[in-house]
């Protein structure tokens, strides 16, 4: 059973500001997932590894080799910047 | 030429018009542009379109030589188009211009395509309806008070409104199957890494692949041709080879060995559905194919599998938007602090979905509960692999109703769960990495039905000619579009 806590706890490691309204709702709709996947509690499963997605094999490396990066001004994507630099407040703050 | 011409047209018919002279590139646009204007008002297939470049008169002026010369083609919005806004559906990547075509665009150019816009999506592909668009739902060509399926419903509906000849989709668990099946067209789900995902904005990466959404398998296979292989910038693609996807479409279908899932046809499934996919299974096997009943035991499952990985990747992949390097950024969240502004950000501008998947993929990952659920769901997804290989090695490709229902009004599911249900028979295959098509099989109640079919790993060829035999029995829909 996920408690409104464990909502704000989630939120908080996902970096998410929720209004209390919106915590309450996710509360209950989580609960309903949650109790909904059980039924993979069900299967055993004891012998047999995780899937994997199919890992990168060498044949499709490239080289290493230098190319040129994106030549687009990518700086002018950023909301808030001085000059050449992305512009933030101090980081030192708990996320 | 003029629009109700440009309507009717496929991908195959317009290069015959083209060929024979009878219309140019510039022409082909021109009608799209013309078409969009009138019906796209009350359809809202598209977030944008690009602005008219000079590409259809340089097309002219060459010898059309690839098939896609001069095609007019939409792209699903959460695939990059150089200097054209991209926000996936999002508010929080509101003002998003990339600065490179993801790679399948860029073959799609270089293959002399013109690119007319860009399509509506539930945000972040996170759907099955496109109305978890921030940008507003997209509605059903066929009928206007129900949904075009999603998540590439904008895709889905430009096409089947005659908009555009073909468009590009993405398929995470059903997000072009599903709305081929309600638009009525073929909706092609590659093999995991046949397509480049390179300027894809990554949904789960373990079964995210780019599809086409076409009016016939013929077109099908003309759009897979121009996007498929290998990509250096992708290292997920496959090496292998590929084929020649047009060459095996007129192949007879006799000896053809065909899988029905039991598990699929359950209850739940509307009768009329039912109905269509069986008189499609007898066509098939009025054309020569062998078919016989065969189980997935735990397919039912897929489902909650897909429901712990997908929320687990999303959460993961989305927890670049920050609104600090490009997109939106919360209103009056500038000049706060630092952990403030992305929480504002990320908290105002993600849409319901993607929070309730962020949450639920952060908490099925966090200590304590990733053993529980996520390497459980992937310990399932194991069996689920298994089962399909064991199948696909039994027949030749497996069949099962596209969805169990036809196109539902808007608004009709109201809770996640109802929507999530949508994608029982789809997200199967997305989670064992085979290929899958939709074809349409009938028409119920003016609403189109279609059938799944899933082939083994690289088999696109395969199911694009059954498909494309099937098509030659079923012959037109009888669909009437309500515009």
């Amino acid at each position: 059973m996920i408690a409104t806590e464990d909502v704000r706890r989630i939120a908080q490691l996902a970096k998410l500001q929720l209004t209390d309204a919106q915590v309450e709702e996710f509360q209950h709709e989580l609960n309903d997932v949650v109790e909904a996947m059980g039924k993979l509690q069900q299967v055993p499963t004891e012998n047999i590894e995780p899937y994997d997605s199919q890992p990168v094999s060498a044949e499709t490396m490239r080289p290493d080799i230098p190319r040129p990066s994106v030549p687009a001004p990518l700086l002018d994507a950023v909301p808030d910047r001085a000059g050449d630099y992305i512009r933030v407040k101090e980081q030192s703050d708990r996320v | 030429m003029n629009a109700v011409d440009f309507a009717a047209l496929t991908l195959a018919s317009a290069r015959q018009e083209l060929l024979a002279k009878t219309c140019t590139a510039a022409e082909l646009e021109a009608a799209a542009r013309e078409r969009v204007a009138q019906v796209d008002s009350s359809i809202h297939a598209f977030l944008r379109l690009t602005p008219t470049l000079s590409g259809a008169a340089a097309t002219d002026a060459g010898q059309y030589g690839s098939p896609l010369a001069g095609m007019p083609i939409a792209i699903k919005d959460n695939l990059a188009t150089a200097g054209v806004e991209t926000t996936a559906g999002s508010k929080i990547l509101s003002g998003y211009v990339p600065a490179e075509d993801a790679t399948v665009v860029a073959k799609l150019r270089a293959a002399g395509a013109t690119v007319i816009g860009k399509t509506n999506l539930d945000e972040f592909a996170m759907g099955s309806s496109t109305e978890n668009s921030a940008f507003g739902p997209t509605t059903n060509p066929y009928d206007g008070t129900r949904v075009p399926g999603g998540s590439s419903g904008g895709s889905a509906a430009a096409v089947a409104s005659g908009q555009v000849l073909a468009a590009l989709g993405t398929d995470t668990g059903g997000s072009v199957r599903q709305p081929a099946a309600f638009c009525g067209l073929v909706g092609l789900k590659p093999t995991y890494g046949r397509v480049s995902r390179y300027g894809l904005i990554a949904l789960t990466s373990s079964t995210d692949v780019v599809g086409t959404l076409t009016k016939t398998a013929a077109d099908a296979a003309t759009l897979l041709q121009a996007i498929a292989g290998h990509d250096v910038a992708d290292a997920t693609t496959l090496a292998a080879p590929v084929p020649d996807y047009t060459a095996e479409l007129n192949t007879p279908l006799k000896g053809l060995r065909v899988g029905v899932v039991q598990e699929c046809f359950g209850e739940g499934i509307e009768p009329g559905v039912r109905q269509s996919v069986q008189t499609a299974i007898e066509t098939l096997r009025s054309l020569g194919a062998t078919v016989a009943d065969c189980s997935i035991p735990h397919n039912e499952l897929a489902l909650w599998v897909y429901y712990i990985v997908t929320p687990a990747e999303a959460s993961t992949n989305l927890s670049r938007f920050d609104g600090i390097r490009y997109g939106a950024t919360a209103p009056d969240s500038i000049g706060q602090r630092f952990a403030t502004r992305i929480r504002a950000t990320r908290g105002q501008l993600f849409g319901a979905e993607p929070l309730r998947r962020i949450l639920l993929g952060t908490y099925a990952l966090s200590a304590g509960y990733s053993d529980a659920f996520y390497t459980k769901a992937q310990r399932v997804r194991r069996l689920l692999h298994t089962e399909y290989l064991a199948a696909l090695d039994q027949f030749d490709v497996l069949l099962t109703p596209t969805t169990p229902t036809t196109a539902f009004p808007l608004g009709a599911k109201p809770n996640p769960l109802s929507m999530y249900l949508q994608d029982v028979n789809l997200v199967g295959p997305s989670l064992v990495g085979v290929p899958a098509l939709s074809v349409p099989t009938g028409v119920v109640d003016q609403l189109p039905v279609g059938m799944q079919l899933i082939g083994r790993p690289l088999a696109e060829a395969k199911l694009l000619n059954i498909a494309h035999q099937f098509e030659q029995v079923r012959g037109p829909l009888p669909l009437t579009l309500a515009l």
